[in-house]
C-alpha cells in the first residue's frame, strides 16, 4: 500500500516541478522582462500573428506566416516604424480554436500593438470577442462575414468577403447573357453556405435565374450523379461553392462528364493547391480570384507595382508565386502599418481609430475602412480568371474592369 | 492512517494546484486551465480503460456533448449553473444510452464503435443548425455566473477547474477503493472469471461507461464558460486519440497517471510548439516539431515505459527503498499488489 502513497506523491513532486519550472520561467520572463520591456518599448513595436502552422490550415497559415514575415523584413530594412524597429510574436493556434484564445492569451501579455488573426474562421470567431474586450485591434484574415456582422470596433476583415465574390460572378454573368445557372454548394463549410446564399439572394437583381440548386458533402467522391441532374436542367453555367479536395475531385470529373457547359470555381481554388492536381482537367475553368493573383496581367500602375513590391521577394525566397493567403497576410500588414504610421503612437486605440478611417493601396486591392465598414475592400478588386496553360488568365472583361482601378490613383 | 495520508496527498495536490491558479502568470495561465480540463478527461478514461478494460476512442464526444449541453442552455436564457449541471447529466445520459448497445462490442470493435460515434456526433452537430450553430459555431455564450460571483478570468477558471479536477479524484478513489472498485479490477482482467464470481459484468461496464463520460462532460461544460464560443471544430477526433494517449503514457488505471500523462504530453507539445515559432525557424519545423517529435515520444513511450510513466517510477523508487533497507524483505508483495 506504501507504493500508491509513493506514486501519487511522486506525481504530485512531478507535476508540481514542471508547473514551478513554467511558473518560474514566467516570473523571470515577467520581472527582469519588466523592465526590460521599458527598454525595448522604445525602440521596438511589437506584432503578434496567430496562425495555422499545423492541423487541417497549415498550408493557409504557413503562407500567412512567410508573408508576414517578409513584409516585416521589409519595413525594419527601410528603417522601421516611428522610428522604431518591428518585432513579430507568432504562435501557432494549431487549427483549433482553443488553441487560439490560449495563443491570444500568451501574446497579449508580451505588450503587442495588434494581432493579426488566424485563416481558420473558428480559431477567429472565438478569439475576437476577446481582442474587442482587450482593445486590440484584430486583423482577420479568413473571409467568414460573421466576423464583421454586426461590426465590433477592433475586428478588421482582410479577405473580401464572400458576398462580394458571389456579386461579382452575378455581375460576370449578367455581361455574358447567362441567365441560367445550376449551382452546387457544401452544405457543411462555412464558406460555401455564405457565398451560396448570398448568390442565392443576389441573383435576381442581376437578371439571373438559379434552375438547379444541388448540395453535397465535404468529403463527396462521386459527382456524376449531380451533373446527371444539371444536364437535363437548360443552365448556362454550373458554380461550385466548396473548399479542399471535393474542388479537385468535381475538376476532374466535370472534364470527363461532357456537359458542354462552363465550370464556374470560386476563389478557394485559386491557388496551386487546386491547379496542380487538377492539371489538364482544369483548362478552359472559370475561376475568381483576388487581384493580385493575376498581377502580371494588369497594365502598369500603381497596383501592380504593389503586387510586385510583394510577389518578386517572395518569388525569389521560396521559389514560387505567392498564393491568396500570403497576400492577405502581407497585405494585413501593410494596414496594420499604415494605421501605425497614421495615428503617429503605438497606442492600440489610437491604431484602431486610424484603421477605421483608412484607405490604403495593397496586393489586394484598394482598402477602405470605415466605422460602417470592417471588410473595407469592394468586389472591384476580383478577378473572373480561366485557366489557360496551367495558369489563371484574366477573361477580357475582368482585364478591362481590372485595368480601370489598377491606374487609378 | 493509509487513508489518512492518502488523503492529506489529495489535500495538497488541491493546495498547490490553487496556488498555481493564484500565482501563475497570465501568459501561460490559459494553458494551465486547458491542462486541468485535460486532466479531469484523462483521469475518467484512465479507469475506465485500466479497471474496466475498455477503450474509448469517443471520449472527445462526451466532453463535446456537455459542452453544448451547457452552451444551448445558457445562450438560451437558462442560468449558467444550471447549464453547468446539465453537463455532465447530458454527456453520462448520451453515454447511459449509447452504451447498452456499444458495450456489447469488445476490444477494436468498441474502439472503432466508439470512434465513429465521435465522428457522427460531429455530423449532427454540425447539421443542427438552428440549435447548435452548425459549423460557424455557437456564439455568446454568457460567463458562469455563481450568484454572488460571476468568472470572466482565466484565473478564475483555474480556480474552478481546480476544484472540479479535485472532487473528480476525490469520487474515482472512493469508488476503486470499494466493493464496486474491487469488482471493476476483477472485470478488467477477466470478464468470465469476474461474471463466475458473480459480479455482474454489464451493469458494471455501463456504469464505469456512463460515468468516465460524466466525467468528461463537467469538464466540457468548464470549457463551454471558460472559451464563450463553441465549434465542431474545437472537438476534432485527433481530441479522443489524444486523451487515450495520454492516459496510455501516464499509466492506464491510475487515477495520478491520467494527471501526470496529460500534464506532460500537453506541456511537451506545447514548449516544441514554441520552440518552432520562434522567428527564423524554417517553416516546417511546426508540423516537424508537432507530429514527428511528438510521435517519437510516444512511440518511446509505449517501447520503454509500457506500463505508463507513474506505475514505472513508482516501482523504481520503492526497489531503491527495498535496497536501502532489506529488513523490509516482505515488502514486494505488497507492492506487486496495488502496482495499478
Amino acid at each position: 500500500m506504501n507504493t500508491t502513497r509513493r506514486f501519487l506523491a511522486g506525481a504530485l513532486l512531478a507535476l508540481l516541478a514542471i508547473s514551478c519550472k513554467s511558473n518560474q520561467k514566467s516570473q523571470s520572463e515577467a520581472s527582469p522582462g519588466a523592465s526590460a520591456a521599458k527598454v525595448t518599448k522604445d525602440d521596438t513595436i511589437k506584432v503578434g500573428l496567430i496562425a495555422s502552422l499545423t492541423g487541417k490550415y497549415s498550408a493557409l497559415g504557413s503562407e500567412n506566416k512567410k508573408a508576414v514575415e517578409l513584409a516585416v523584413e521589409q519595413v525594419n530594412a527601410a528603417g522601421g516604424l516611428l522610428g522604431k524597429k518591428l518585432e513579430l510574436v507568432t504562435r501557432d493556434d494549431q487549427t483549433l480554436p482553443d488553441q487560439s484564445v490560449l495563443a491570444y492569451n500568451d501574446i497579449k501579455t508580451s505588450d503587442v500593438v495588434a494581432v493579426i488573426g488566424s485563416a481558420f474562421s473558428n480559431s477567429a470567431l472565438a478569439t475576437l470577442p476577446l481582442a474587442q474586450r482587450d482593445g486590440i485591434p484584430y486583423l482577420t484574415v479568413n473571409p467568414a462575414e460573421e466576423q464583421v456582422q454586426p461590426i465590433k470596433p477592433y475586428v478588421f476583415v482582410i479577405p473580401a468577403l464572400s458576398s462580394a465574390y458571389a456579386e461579382r460572378y452575378l455581375e460576370y454573368m449578367q455581361a455574358q447573357k447567362i441567365d441560367k445557372i445550376a449551382v452546387a454548394h457544401d452544405t457543411k463549410g462555412a464558406y460555401a453556405v455564405s457565398g451560396y446564399n448570398q448568390m442565392k439572394s443576389l441573383a435576381p437583381k442581376y437578371g439571373v435565374k438559379i434552375v438547379k440548386d444541388e448540395v453535397f458533402e465535404t468529403t463527396t467522391s462521386d459527382f456524376s450523379p449531380l451533373f446527371t441532374h444539371v444536364k437535363g436542367s437548360g443552365a448556362q453555367a454550373f458554380v461550385f461553392w466548396g473548399t479542399g479536395p471535393s474542388g479537385v475531385t468535381v475538376t476532374k470529373q466535370y472534364a470527363s462528364a461532357n456537359l458542354k457547359i462552363p465550370l464556374f470555381m470560386t476563389p478557394s481554388q485559386a491557388s496551386k493547391l487546386w491547379l496542380d492536381p487538377v492539371g489538364p482537367a482544369g483548362e478552359g475553368v472559370t475561376v475568381l480570384s483576388a487581384i493580385g493573383v493575376v498581377g502580371e496581367h494588369l497594365p502598369d500602375g500603381p497596383q501592380k507595382k504593389i503586387i510586385e513590391r510583394m510577389a518578386a521577394p517572395f518569388r525569389q525566397k521560396y521559389g514560387y508565386e505567392p498564393p491568396q493567403f500570403a497576400q492577405d497576410g502581407y497585405s494585413a500588414c501593410l494596414l496594420l502599418f499604415e494605421a501605425i504610421k497614421k495615428a503617429g503612437s503605438t497606442n492600440r486605440e489610437k491604431i484602431q481609430q486610424a484603421l477605421e478611417n483608412l484607405s490604403v493601396l495593397t496586393p489586394n486591392g484598394k482598402y477602405k475602412y470605415s466605422p460602417t465598414d470592417h471588410s473595407g475592400l469592394t468586389r472591384d478588386f476580383i478577378s473572373v480568371n480561366v485557366v489557360r496553360g496551367g495558369k489563371f488568365v484574366p477573361t477580357d472583361w475582368a482585364k478591362e474592369k481590372l485595368a480601370k482601378v489598377a491606374t487609378a490613383e | 492512517m493509509r487513508f489518512a495520508r492518502e488523503h492529506a496527498v489529495i489535500g495538497a495536490a488541491l493546495l498547490t494546484s490553487l496556488a498555481l491558479s493564484a500565482l501563475l502568470g497570465e501568459s501561460v495561465l490559459s494553458l494551465y486551465v486547458l491542462l486541468l480540463l485535460t486532466a479531469i478527461v484523462t483521469v475518467g478514461v484512465s479507469v475506465l480503460m485500466g479497471h474496466a478494460g475498455q477503450v474509448s476512442l469517443g471520449q472527445g464526444a462526451f466532453y463535446a456533448c456537455g459542452a453544448y449541453a451547457a452552451g444551448i442552455l445558457s445562450t438560451n436564457g437558462v442560468p449558467t449553473l444550471i447549464g453547468l449541471c446539465a453537463a455532465p447529466v447530458a454527456a453520462a445520459a448520451l453515454a447511459a444510452a449509447i452504451g447498452i448497445p456499444l458495450l456489447l462490442l469488445r476490444g477494436h470493435h468498441l474502439a472503432f464503435a466508439t470512434l465513429a460515434m465521435h465522428i457522427i456526433f460531429l455530423s449532427l452537430i454540425g447539421e443542427l443548425r438552428e440549435v447548435t450553430g452548425g459549423d460557424i459555431g455557437l456564439q455568446g455564450i454568457p460567463r458562469l455566473d455563481l450568484f454572488v460571483v460571476e468568472l470572466d478570468s482565466p484565473r478564475d477558471y483555474a480556480f474552478l477547474s481546480s476544484i472540479a479536477l479535485f472532487c473528480v479524484i476525490v469520487l474515482l478513489r472512493n469508488i476503486l477503493g470499494s466493493r464496486p472498485g474491487r469488482a471493476l479490477r476483477a472485470l478488467s482482467s477477466s470478464e468470465v472469471a469476474a461474471a463466475s464470481s458473480g459480479i455482474p459484468v454489464g451493469r458494471y461496464k455501463l456504469a464505469v461507461f456512463t460515468l468516465s463520460a460524466g466525467i468528461a462532460g463537467l469538464a466540457g461544460g468548464i470549457y463551454t464558460f471558460y472559451l464563450g464560443y463553441l465549434a465542431p471544430g474545437s472537438f476534432p477526433v485527433m481530441l479522443s486519440i489524444q486523451y487515450v494517449v495520454m492516459a496510455a503514457v501516464g499509466g492506464m488505471g491510475t487515477v495520478s497517471g491520467g494527471v501526470v500523462g496529460s500534464a506532460l504530453v500537453l506541456l511537451t507539445v506545447d514548449a516544441l510548439s514554441r520552440v518552432a515559432t520562434l522567428s527564423g525557424m524554417p517553416s516546417v519545423a511546426p508540423i516537424i516539431a508537432s507530429y514527428a517529435v511528438y510521435a517519437v515520444l510516444l512511440v518511446s513511450a509505449v517501447l520503454f515505459l509500457p506500463e505508463g510513466l507513474v506505475p514505472f517510477v513508482g516501482r523504481l523508487w520503492s526497489r531503491r527503498a527495498r535496497a536501502r533497507s532489506p529488513e523490509h524483505a516482505d515488502a514486494p508483495a505488497e507492492g506487486a499488489s496495488v502496482s495499478r
